[in-house]
């Protein structure tokens, strides 16, 4: 029907369209069955995966900021086995399915990967190296370049499943963390995660959020993503999924031009479940617009300032 | 009657499996039809016709939900018809109901004309809902009256998430989030609701800004609400601020069951709502605040302890500030009288995805109030842990 083409590829990953949905946000993706036809997306990241099915924080696990929200939820989720059984069969054929992976260890991230790897619908891996919401995890391998390099190299040899390593916005230079991924046989970056906040409630005189700390996500992030994208995308020849703040086709567009090659919609999905439809309809109406034969051409073109 | 189909042909399809077919008929006329299919979590919508003598009734519509409702039983999720593209009117119609056009096929109908694809979701709806008024409610709430396309009622206690202003606009950045409303009472046969609310912060005051004509975005409804009242059950219905909206429709419900004791409580008269929807009931009304400025001085909590010696049989309905759903809780259990909660925790999407309106569970673990409840056993939550 389109005369547009919007096929990219991410690493390995053959996407209909470059508009994922970013974990966390899209649950299982059966949630969102009831609001979106899952095959107008590219695919679905679904909800960051442990060995053992995880409770998570207690609450207080989300407070709104300008323009933004913050979460501690502490990676709740049902664990990688109630996934595979009960998770995976809802949902339909042809719709592509990225597990996030994540664990206490790199021996627990590579027991997670071997598990998901061969599982039907699962199209490949993004290695959650950066959720700074849980203390003894995490965000050491995200902010530490050594950690970094163990945890993507034990990964690797886990699995032959495309692997996407999400990166932490909490470091000093994300070129230097794109390059270990690279380093170390990735097949993507994804970034950014959320940003390390704190709000406080001045009335208590305590943080908002039980946790303490949270990540701050939503449109106030969104340039801060551009830029961590743009230097990224200057650092390593890999692909690159950009995220953070992304509501629109608009907004999609800016990070497809400083180098992303797919993006991933986040906290717009609360707000507006068929937010990630939308940007990808908007895409390539924006395309046939411009008269952009197809949608790669668009990646890293960026003009000089 | 104007249809594509010949009596064989549908007498042969409706033998087909998973094949579903209403007729409209006053004796032995026929006024209209709806031919369906439904399989592997989708409908197809075939065919719905209504004899030119006997539109603009509502037949259309009607049948419409009658086949929605009969799919999303039989475990459809999403529903797919075609229109003619030069029918204006029946791309309205189903726009009108929440349809999307997500697809045109060439030369598709006899003759060379093409077909509009159009599908909606069935569960709960995403739409921009119509203001049909936006008015004060005694001295500090306001009354949203919203006209949803494809709305098909909600059950009491159930709630919608509502951005001020339609969804498809330019991204809304500040403030962010949807605000989660109870739906308080069904009007226009169902088409419509209201909303009670008071301004709080930007969001609602942002809300309190539309007017009649206006769209407000709308996902819902959401979660679980009230069981229905059991028959000749005494309910006691306890409301704190603005938590009194989501107890009319099961204050309603319970006196069709048996009967309705209704505690409203608020810090002034003037933080009262809904009092005169509550006053039209057949229930026996109480009032307390805690300034004294009407009914009872003090907390409405005072009230319900003397109910609940009075008749420790009764079942209590409770919606307010936490500490006034634990204390019902408290008391509830002191008597060993059964109590439901409905919780108002924060969260940000309202259907089970942002995780943030966890509530912990009496025995460990974790309930979303979005899609476990809003509404709870009261003897199942933790209190000491709920902040």
């Amino acid at each position: 029907m389109s005369d547009v083409d919007t096929a990219v590829d991410l690493g390995g990953i053959a996407l209909r369209n470059p508009v994922l949905t970013a974990s966390g946000t899209f649950g299982y993706g059966t949630e969102f069955a009831a609001f979106l036809d899952l095959r107008s997306i590219g695919g679905f990241v679904a909800k960051s995966l442990t060995l053992e099915p995880r409770r998570g924080n207690r609450p207080a696990r989300i407070h709104e900021t300008p323009s933004g929200m913050l979460n501690a939820i502490g990676l709740e989720n049902v664990g990688v086995e109630a996934f595979v059984a009960e998770k995976l069969p809802q949902i339909p054929d042809g719709v592509p399915v990225v597990a996030s992976v994540f664990g206490h260890s790199p021996g627990e991230y590579a027991e997670v990967c071997k598990r998901l790897t061969g599982v039907a619908k699962v199209v490949g891996l993004e290695i959650n190296a950066s959720c700074p919401h849980v203390k003894a995890g995490g965000i050491e391998f995200g902010q530490n370049a050594p950690l970094l390099a163990d945890l993507v190299r034990q990964c690797r040899s886990a699995s032959s499943l495309p692997l996407m390593v999400k990166l932490s916005p909490n470091v000093t230079s994300i070129a230097e963390m794109a390059r270990v991924a690279e380093g170390e046989g990735a097949d993507a970056v994804a970034l950014i995660n959320t940003l390390q906040a704190l709000e406080v409630d001045l009335h208590t005189r305590r943080p908002v959020l039980a946790n303490g700390l949270g990540g701050l996500s939503g449109p106030a992030i969104r340039p801060v993503a551009l830029r961590m994208v743009w230097q990224a995308a200057q650092a390593v020849a890999l692909p690159i999924c950009g995220i953070g703040g992304i509501a629109s086709a608009e907004d999609a567009l800016k990070f497809l031009l400083c180098g992303a090659t797919a993006v991933q919609v986040g906290t717009a999905s609360y707000l507006d479940p068929t937010a990630a439809g939308a940007v990808a309809e908007g895409i390539e109406a924006w395309c046939r617009e411009q008269g952009v034969a197809a949608v790669r051409d668009l990646v890293g073109a960026l003009e000089p300032s | 009657m104007p249809s594509a189909w010949s009596f064989a042909a549908l007498a042969g399809a409706a033998s087909r499996p998973g094949t579903l077919l209403f007729v409209a008929a006053r004796d032995a006329a026929l006024d209209g039809f709806v031919l369906a299919r439904c399989t592997s979590g989708e409908v197809e919508i075939h065919e719905l016709v209504v004899a030119p003598g006997r539109r603009r009734k509502g037949l259309g519509r009607a049948l419409l939900e009658h086949v929605l409702g009969e799919s999303a039983h039989r475990g459809a999720c999403v529903a797919r018809l075609e229109v003619r593209a030069g029918d204006a009117g029946a791309r309205g119609f189903y726009g009108e109901r929440g349809f999307r056009e997500i697809g045109r096929r060439a030369r598709y109908y006899r003759g060379g004309e093409d077909a509009i694809l159009m599908s909606r979701t069935l569960g709960p709806l995403r739409v921009d809902a119509e203001v049909v008024a936006n008015e004060p409610d005694g001295r500090s709430g306001l009354r949203l009256r919203l006209r949803p396309p494809g709305w098909a009622g909600a059950d009491p206690g159930q709630f919608v998430m509502l951005s001020p202003g339609p969804l498809p606009a330019a991204p809304r950045s500040d403030p962010l989030l949807p605000r989660p409303m109870a739906v308080y009472r069904t009007l226009a046969g169902g088409g419509e609701f209201e909303v009670l609310y008071k301004v709080i912060g930007r969001g609602t005051r942002l809300l309190a800004g539309a007017r009649p004509g206006d769209s407000v975005g709308l996902v819902g409804p959401l979660g679980r609400g009230f069981a229905p009242p059991a028959p000749g059950e005494h309910a006691l219905l306890v409301g704190g601020g603005t938590g009194t909206a989501s107890l009319l429709g099961q204050a309603a419900a319970a006196t069709g069951a048996g009967r309705a004791t209704v505690l409203l409580g608020a810090r002034t008269a003037g933080d009262l709502i809904g009092l005169e929807d509550f006053r039209a009931l057949a229930a026996s009304l109480e009032l307390a605040t805690e300034d004294g400025s009407e009914g009872h001085h003090g907390l409405v909590t005072e009230p319900l302890a003397k109910a609940l010696a009075a008749d420790p049989a009764a079942v209590v309905y409770a919606c307010g500030p936490t500490a006034m759903m634990r204390a019902a809780a408290r008391l509830a259990r002191e008597h060993q009288a059964r109590c439901f909660v409905s919780l108002e925790n924060p969260m940000a999407c309202g259907f089970g995805v942002c995780l943030g309106c966890a509530a912990p569970r009496a025995g460990g673990g974790f309930a979303l109030v979005c899609r476990d409840g809003p509404v709870f056993d009261g003897a199942s939550v933790d209190w000491e842990k709920l902040s």
